[in-house]
């Protein structure tokens, strides 16, 4: 058996046991229900880029719904990956996987993947529906909702990965949710504090702030060598603790 | 090929370190490496596509192609604060460099960009304060403390020996901004624009607006201000005393002419066929709002008009579809109420209503405008166009208009509007759109087959006087641009005038004139950096779509909305609760399928033989391991 085909039995695996599980289900019809009430009614009023929801401000644009992923992603990407290591070890089947004839790094990939795809699939449940009405009834610019779909895939990517890192190290599904929700709504929050902080120290907050890295090029239709970069950085980073430490408690 | 040993499952060893330790110190390392390969890639990889329709992220073929025309190394020095304590000013600077990047990447060899830091050297800042580069002052609470600092985001571009200074770096007009800049280098000087406005009669002592002598209408200075700041604009007078258009003018604009004599009208005529540019507002009628009446009169240009092929009709516009709203004083009970008035045309780019009035937005000039207002505006009649000259309609009215004969009158009433529109709809005059802007471009033909101008008036009396004909001296015409506007309202100042400088409207007028006055003296790539605005994505207007479908004309009436007007508005908010609810069945219907491949596997999976009854699908499993272990 292949290294893919290792990857993907694990994968799958993961998103069977996903999808027969009723948390993933309210997860998803939650987040498409919030992103549409956000999209449409609400707007975004946070911080400096501020719209107004769709019918308010009556421009085909998706910059709403583009704005609230970020936070949006930061509690659902946990909610996905907060079992995946740490039910393992609850439920004592950590054990078990870790005996399995397949690499750690084809076990954490799997996960990842599986996770990844589950929040992909409740942000097209979410976004896409919304977005042909907003094209039916004025000229979307559909270059940046695809730029804007393919960089919420990659700050997916992104929140998937810290999401199964904090779930490999915490012993509980409940922290490993509420310790990796909060991470990423730090991260999501720097862009918030920018204003309150000195102007070298506001570089680097930006830098590391999702805000920088989609909101402010994906979102907007530009396609970035260093967003990807960020993105790829962060993703394969986190992978590699997340199989360090697979590997350090297969060997321990 | 497969690892074999890797697969094997290592042997479990005691007393290795503890794995949150080894957990804490492997995610510290990757942090600090996350942020410095984060910080790699911001500073040293640039490439970047912009995948929006507007492309408006970065710097167009435009701009390369105005960097084509440069024949020396053009030099580009940035005035900029080098460490602003301002958080947002610290985003600036970074964005602006980013685009400077960029721009150095695009010129390659043709430019050299420097940076300056006034804020720290002295000597820069001398020079600043010498190009008149004058710091922004930054306050805002940092923490604890105040932030107060002044920044420079200035630049100046250097060519042969010249240079052009801008004062303020915005990274929304960067691009044009250094773009214009640079082809003012590369042109050697900014274009010089003639300034034409037509007499109106100074009021006599009675108070009557019928005294004898004249003066320049005196309501276009805010656009003229405002074209100053990019051309040399110069004042043209005396044309019918035998005054020449001067020479050295790249195009020249007539605003309002008012019975011009045949002189007059043979120097604009020589002007154009010199090969210049020429801006006409031809607007027959002026209205007196105070007075409530408006007064009809020639241009004096209608021949030349005609010869053209655009002469402007001495009736109005009355356009049912593409009104603008004006308010008017109620007969029943004297309140403010606000009517659409046919007579004020509101041309709209996109967003607006498929048979309403539009622009051509095919071509830069008018591509990405907002809008037009015109008042009382003269459609231009199509006529016998020369051989050798191309005319294009860049504006038109609405499917719903009609010409009326002007009337007197014109305080707006909406029992007088709605009696005339069901006039005009019985009448046999069709309605139809008719051309407000249009432009004429080729080699236009002599007047008079080609006779010597005639005498020149003398300013006193205003007769000609014998022996002051001039000879022609355009034998064969040079090709040119010429735009026509059946209209003058548009860029006088009650009309553009806001709170603080130029309305919304206004700035849509200015947008316009710049787009006119680049294309008249050639500077097509200009006027195609200035049409990279964001495209109108408006939404269907619900509200607007139910009124007009309720045959709704006076949305709000003096005791509030009528009941018409109510119910159109409770059908627009009905229309975007069904919008909002298609959305939502779309994620039920996506979640529906989603489930049902979730059922069609479930079902699948539970026929596969030797599955161990009850396994919980969602733990590991003696099968799984087996499933993943698969060939070994």
């Amino acid at each position: 058996m292949t290294a893919v085909a290792k990857v993907s039995a694990v994968a799958r695996r993961e998103l069977g046991a996903a999808i027969d599980a009723p948390s993933a289900w309210v997860a998803a019809g939650a987040f498409a229900i919030a992103l549409q009430g956000l999209f449409f009614f609400a707007g975004y009023p946070i911080g400096d880029l501020r719209f107004p929801g769709l019918w308010e401000g009556r421009v085909a644009s998706l910059q709403v719904l583009f704005a609230w992923l970020p936070p949006l992603f930061a509690v659902l990407a946990p909610a996905f990956t907060m079992g995946s290591w740490a039910e393992e070890r609850r439920a004592g089947t950590e054990e078990l996987l870790l005996t399995w004839p397949i690499a750690s790094w084809q076990v954490v990939l799997g996960k990842f993947l599986a996770s990844w795809l589950l929040l992909m699939t409740a942000a097209v449940v979410g976004a896409l529906p919304a977005t042909l009405v907003v094209a039916s009834l004025g000229p979307l610019d559909w270059g940046v909702a695809a730029s804007g779909a393919l960089g919420a895939a990659l700050l997916g990517a992104g929140c998937v990965a810290v999401g199964l890192v904090v779930s490999a190290a915490a012993r509980e599904q409940l922290v490993a949710f509420l310790v990796a929700a909060l991470l990423l709504t730090g991260m999501w929050s720097i862009a918030l504090f920018l204003r309150v902080v000195p102007g070298e120290l506001a570089e680097w907050f930006y830098l590391v702030s999702p805000q920088a890295h989609f909101l402010d090029s994906a979102a907007r239709g530009v396609f970035d060598t260093a967003d990807l970069v960020y993105y790829g950085a962060l993703v394969a980073l986190a992978l590699l603790v997340n199989w360090r430490m697979v590997e350090a408690r297969r060997r321990g | 090929m497969v690892d074999r040993n890797r697969d094997t499952p290592p042997q479990r060893t005691a007393g290795g370190p503890p794995t949150l330790r080894v957990a804490a110190l492997t995610a510290l390392l990757a942090a600090v490496l996350f942020v410095a390969l984060a910080r790699f890639a911001d500073r040293h990889l640039s490439a970047r596509t912009d995948l929006s329709e507007d492309g408006l992220s970065g710097w167009s073929a435009t701009t390369e192609r105005v960097l084509d025309q440069l024949d020396d190394l053009l030099s580009v020095e940035l005035f900029i604060t080098g460490e602003p304590e301002h958080a947002v000013a610290q985003l600036h600077r970074r964005r602006l460099l980013d685009a400077f990047d960029e721009f150095e990447d695009l010129a390659g060899p043709r430019a050299r960009v420097v940076l300056s830091d006034p804020s720290s050297s002295y000597p820069d800042r001398l020079r600043a304060e010498r190009l008149r580069i004058r710091p922004v002052s930054l306050q805002e609470q940092a923490g604890t403390s105040r932030v107060e600092q002044d920044v420079y985001f200035g630049a100046v571009l250097r060519y042969r020996g010249a240079e052009q200074v801008l004062p303020f770096l915005h990274p929304v007009t960067l691009e044009y901004d250094v773009a214009s800049s640079i082809a003012r280098l590369v042109r050697g000087r900014p274009a010089r624009i003639g300034w034409y406005v037509g007499r109106v009669p100074v009021p006599a002592e009675d108070g009557s607006n019928d005294g004898p002598s004249t003066r320049p209408d005196q309501d276009f200075t805010l656009l003229r201000a405002h074209l100053s700041t990019r051309f040399e604009v110069v004042d043209v007078y005396g044309l019918a005393n035998g005054v020449r258009v001067p020479a050295d003018l790249d195009a020249l604009c007539v605003l309002a002419p008012r019975d011009l004599g045949p002189r007059a009208a043979f120097e604009i005529e020589e002007f154009v066929r010199s090969g210049k540019g020429l801006l006409l507002l031809a607007d027959r009628s002026r209205a007196l709002v105070e007075a409530r009446r408006v007064e009809a009169y020639d241009t004096g240009l209608e021949p030349l008009l005609e010869a053209w092929g655009a002469p402007s009709s001495p009736r109005v516009l009355w356009d049912r579809t593409s009104s603008y709203k004006v308010e008017t004083r109620s007969s029943v009970g004297g309140g403010a109420t606000a009517i659409d008035y046919p007579l004020w045309n509101y041309v709209q780019g996109a967003g607006g209503p498929p048979e309403g009035s539009r622009f051509d937005t095919e071509s830069p000039v008018t591509a990405r405008l907002g809008v037009l207002l015109l008042r009382w505006a003269h459609p231009l009649e199509s006529g016998d166009v020369p051989t050798a000259v191309v005319r294009r309609t860049l504006a038109e009215s609405s499917e719903n208009s009609w010409v009326i004969p002007l009337q007197r009158d014109i305080r707006p009433d909406a029992a007088t509007v709605e009696a005339t529109t069901r006039q005009l709809i019985a009448s046999r005059d069709p309605a139809a759109r008719h051309d407000l802007v249009v432009t004429l471009e080729g080699r236009f033909p002599a007047l008079d087959d080609g006779a010597n101008g005639p005498p020149a008036d003398d300013p006193a009396t205003g007769e000609p006087v014998p022996g002051t004909e001039r000879a022609r001296r355009t034998e064969d015409a040079v090709a040119t641009r010429v735009a026509v506007v059946g209209d003058a309202d548009w860029a006088r100042d009650e009309v553009v005038a806001g709170p603080e400088g130029l309305s919304i409207i206004g700035q849509n007028s200015a947008t316009f004139l710049d787009n006119v006055v680049d294309w008249l003296v050639q500077s097509d790539e200009l006027v195609a950096l200035r049409a990279r605005v964001p495209k109108d994505r408006r939404l269907v207007d619900f509200e607007a779509r139910a009124l007009e479908a309720a045959g709704v004309v006076e949305a709000e009436g003096p005791t509030g909305m009528t009941r018409r007007a109510e119910q159109a508005r409770r059908e627009a908010a009905r229309e975007r609760s069904l919008h909002t609810l298609y959305a939502a069945l779309g994620s039920l219907a996506l979640v529906g399928l989603i489930a049902a491949l979730a059922f069609a596997r479930r079902r699948s999976s539970t026929l596969v033989p030797n599955r161990p009854e009850g396994a919980d699908s969602t733990r590991t499993t003696a099968h799984d391991a087996d499933a993943a272990g698969g060939a070994r």
